[in-house]
Parts: structure tokens; sequence; C-alpha cells
């Protein structure tokens, strides 16, 4: 007699069948996917690079600036690369519609170029910190070094080691960062 | 003939193949068509146990290199016409295992694979995609005049 | 923590035979390592006897050629142990030709594995263990073939990373 109880139960509720491809089928929000890459943000550290599983991502230099590559066919949507991603330039989103015909199987990528900058001192090409990243790591906005984006590693290290002998040089928006006295390791010995 | 070939063209049966997958993708295989939540016999979809059944191959793995003439035989005894989907990455690109002194490369050196589903492994619901998109392209080759 | 190593150092000076070199190195968050190289391989065993006395733990063991870049006959062995949070690393040097090197397994019991693998990858010979037999590699292939050969995946022009690089790269240019 339990039959009848079941059965009732499963008119009543319906087949639990997950509709697709017939209808719409429930995406959780935090899915991993497609990947989303917003070049604006990105500073090329290359920690993604680094730390993808399927060796999915590869730079490559151009005269003009750095080009990011994913190719999803030997992704494995882990994750890592939006974790390690400081300025969050890499975001895996939550599209699965990502079966194709073999025919497209090279067509699906993911790019984006981050253009080089000519330093305003020496005039050759760098890449300049993104706005997402120096928002992260300066505590405000007026705290931003604007030399960040105006001149090469090269030349803003020059002006810190002249900046060591000659305090007030230029103007720098966190006065301790070059009055304070350089921090050897004294109690490390290199090793052989 | 045509007859017959309109009427099989709506129940195409699946064959998996396993080259030396880690059986995640396999799992999700196993989502897709024996529990009812997403149900691919709704496609009309089967899997049979002989490879001289098979209509759709589903195949999964990076090719390694202890399976791979095993795989290319089992291959060769499913009729025509059939059409092949990779399921997961690595019979796509190798996956994580690419360059690996016990893969043989990517699937489509050996065999011809006609959809990829990319993901590791991909949503049952990515598979039901591919599984669409090959019944698609099977209704097209078994109409055709042989 | 710098006290075991203290001990330990004491325990060299009285059972070794002198030529050992004993480094200790303490950091800013005084974290003490030791670094420790011997002369020859027959201090070896009194050494990790010493260790063995004050309660130290062997970590690993780890087996490399002293010239890099290319095959060498020339080994060296570290051997990691713990001394209740401090790092004491032994430094052997085998020089060319020699292959013979007593074996810890009698006084760690887990250096067993670590040494059958050095012995399979570099024909190392530790002598005394009580079980030398394979780890990984088959029995019939020789020890430290991985060294002699090339790479198994250009061989059989498995590796197909850089092909599939010029294949996407080829479709964007034709995109482009």
């Amino acid at each position: 007699m339990n039959f009848l109880k079941v059965l009732f139960r499963n008119l009543r509720q319906g087949p639990s069948t997950d509709p697709f491809p017939f209808g719409e089928t429930f995406t959780p929000e935090a899915l991993r996917g497609r990947i989303a890459f917003d070049a604006s943000r990105c500073s090329v550290c290359r920690m993604c690079e680094h730390v993808c599983a399927g060796g999915a991502i590869r730079f490559e230099e151009t005269p003009q600036g750095v080009e990011f590559i994913l190719w999803h066919n030997t992704c494995t949507f882990c994750g890592l690369c939006e974790h390690y991603c400081v300025p969050k330039a890499i975001h895996l989103t939550n599209d699965w519609h990502l079966a194709h015909k073999q025919e497209d199987k090279y067509r699906m990528i993911e790019e984006g170029t981050m253009y080089f900058k000519s330093c305003v001192a020496c005039s050759s090409a760098f890449l300049p910190p993104s706005d997402a990243l120096l928002d992260k790591v300066y505590p405000t906005p007026a705290a931003i070094d604007p030399a960040m984006s105006e001149l090469c590693p090269d030349c803003r290290r020059a002006r810190a080691a002249a900046q060591q002998t000659t305090p007030g040089m230029a103007q720098i928006h966190e006065p301790g960062l070059t009055l304070r006295p350089l921090r050897l390791n004294h109690n490390e010995k290199r090793h052989d | 003939m045509s007859l017959l070939n309109t009427i099989a063209s709506r129940s195409p049966w699946l064959y998996r193949i396993n080259a030396g997958s880690c059986n995640g993708c396999d799992v999700e295989l196993a989502t897709t068509a024996c529990i009812p939540r997403y149900d691919v016999e709704r496609l009309g979809c089967q899997y049979c146990g002989s490879p001289k059944h098979a209509d759709i191959v589903l195949i999964t793995g990076p090719l390694t290199m202890k399976v791979k003439e095993k795989v290319l035989r089992v291959f060769q005894e499913i009729p025509e016409p059939k059409v092949t989907v990779a399921i997961g990455i690595c019979p796509i690109s190798g996956g994580v295992f690419r360059d690996s002194y016990a893969i043989a490369g990517p699937m489509d050196s050996y065999l011809p694979i006609d959809v990829n589903v990319p993901g590791c492994p991909p949503r049952p619901q990515a598979i039901i995609e591919g599984i669409a998109m090959a019944i698609d392209i099977w209704r097209q080759r078994i109409q055709e005049p042989a | 923590m710098i006290e075991l190593i203290r001990q330990v150092e004491d325990l060299f000076n009285q059972h070794l035979t002198p030529g050992y070199t004993f480094d200790t190195r303490i950091n800013k968050w005084n974290v003490a390592t030791a670094w420790v190289r011997l002369s020859s391989s027959e201090q070896l065993l009194p050494a990790a006897t010493s260790i063995k006395q004050v309660g130290g733990r062997l970590h690993t063991i780890s087996a490399y050629q002293r010239v890099e870049g290319k095959p060498s006959e020339i080994h060296e062995i570290a051997y990691h142990f713990d001394l209740d949070g401090a790092t004491l690393t032994i430094t052997v040097l085998l020089a060319d030709g020699q292959r013979d090197i007593p074996s810890l397994t009698p006084v760690f019991h887990n250096a067993d594995w670590n040494e059958r693998e050095f012995m399979e990858l570099y024909d190392i010979n530790a002598v005394g263990h009580p079980n030398p037999t394979r780890l990984f590699i088959d029995e019939n292939i020789d020890a430290a073939v991985l060294q002699k050969f090339i790479p198994f995946s250009d061989m059989v022009n498995a590796a197909s990373t850089k092909s599939l690089w010029e294949k996407i790269m080829q479709q964007r240019g034709e995109k482009q």
C-alpha cells in the first residue's frame, strides 16, 4: 500500500529531472566557468601564468606591449589564477556553455593586451602598474605616488638613491619611505 | 533503408571509452545518464555495452601510452557513421598531463574528433550540451547516402 | 632550539673524527639552523646516532649531482634533520667514482624509502640497507637510467605544448 503514497507524492511534486536542454537550468553564482580578463587591471606580474595548473596562460611580448592569452581547452577551471591575482584582473565567470565543434578548438581563447608606456625621464618602454593594483597597495588614493605611472623602474631607483642623500628632493606622499634607514639583515650569512 | 535511417536518427546510442582518464569525467558521464536528474535518455540516448552498437562515442582521458593500442583497436570496431565527442580537457589537449612521458599526445592526432567539451570535469549540463551538438551532427551523417 | 644544536655539536666533538665543519646560524626571528659538512662518509653513522640520542628526527634525504647542467659522477647527499624546530643539514660529498655510503636505516627507519630512491635514481649504494630493492623503477632497467637518455616524451614526439600554442597563435593571426 506504500506505493500509493509514493505515487501521489510523485504526482504532486512532478518530475525531478533538470529541464535542460529543453528549459532553463540552475547555475550557481560562484560556479567556476569561462575566464574573463580585464587588461586594464593587469600589471603583468605573471603570477597567473606561474600557478596555472594546466599551463593554459601565456604572455607574449610585442613591440606595443604584452599580450595575455588563455586557452580554455587546457584550463582546469581551478581558480588559482583568480586567487593569486592581486588586482583581480582575471575572473572566472559562471558561463559553462563551452562545448564546441572541433573546428573551433583553437579559437576558445580569452585575450587582452597591456600596453607599454614611455618613461618621462628616459623614454624607455615600461609596464606601469594598473590603477587597480595601486588602489590595493596604497592606503588612500592621495597616497599613490604619481611617479609609479610616469617613471620606469630604473629611473625610480635612481630617484630613490638620490633621495637617500638629499631628503626632500622631490614630492613624496609618504615621507617615511625614503628617510627610513635601509635595514640589512646582519644575522644571516650568505650560503656557500 | 532511408526509413530505418530516419528512425535510427532519433535514438543515438552512447559508448564510453576511458583512455587512461582519472575517472572524474567518467563519473560525470554516469550522472548524465544513470540518474534521472540530468537524464540524457530524454534525447534518445542510451549507454550500450558493445562497440558494435555504438553511434556516439564519448572519449575521456589523455591517451596514455599503455592504453593507446587498445583504444585504437576498439575505435576501429565501432561501425560508421559515428560521432566522437571528447569529454574533459584531457583528450582535447592532454590537460594537466600534457608533455608527460606517459601521454601519447592530444586525441585528435590519432582519432577524428567532432565535438569538444572542455572542463575538468565539465558540468553534466555542459556534457548534455555537447551530446546535443553531437546528435545534430549524427542526424546529418546518418541521413547522408552512404 | 639552539640548546639542542649545542648538545649535538658537543656529541659530534666527542664521537666524530675531526675534519667536519659545523656552522650554526640564527636569523632575526630566532630560528636556528645548523649546517654540517662531513669530510668522510665514515662520520655519517656516528653523527646520526648522536642526533638520535638527543631526540632529533630525519626529515628527508636529498641526493644530487654536484656539477650543474651536465651528467657527472660527483654526487652529494644532504640529510635533513629536525631538532625540535631547529633544522640541521648534514652534507656528504661523494668524490668522483665513490658510490658507497653507510645506510641510515638502522638508526632512522624512515630513511628506508629515501635511500632506495637515491639508489635507483643515482646508482649510489647504501651499505647496510636492510631491504635494498627497487622502489619505482622496474628491475630490468639499469639504475641511474634517467640521467643517461633524452626525455622520453621528446623521443616519442609526445611533447605537444609547442605545437598546440603554434596552432592557437595561427588562429589569432588569422582573426586579427
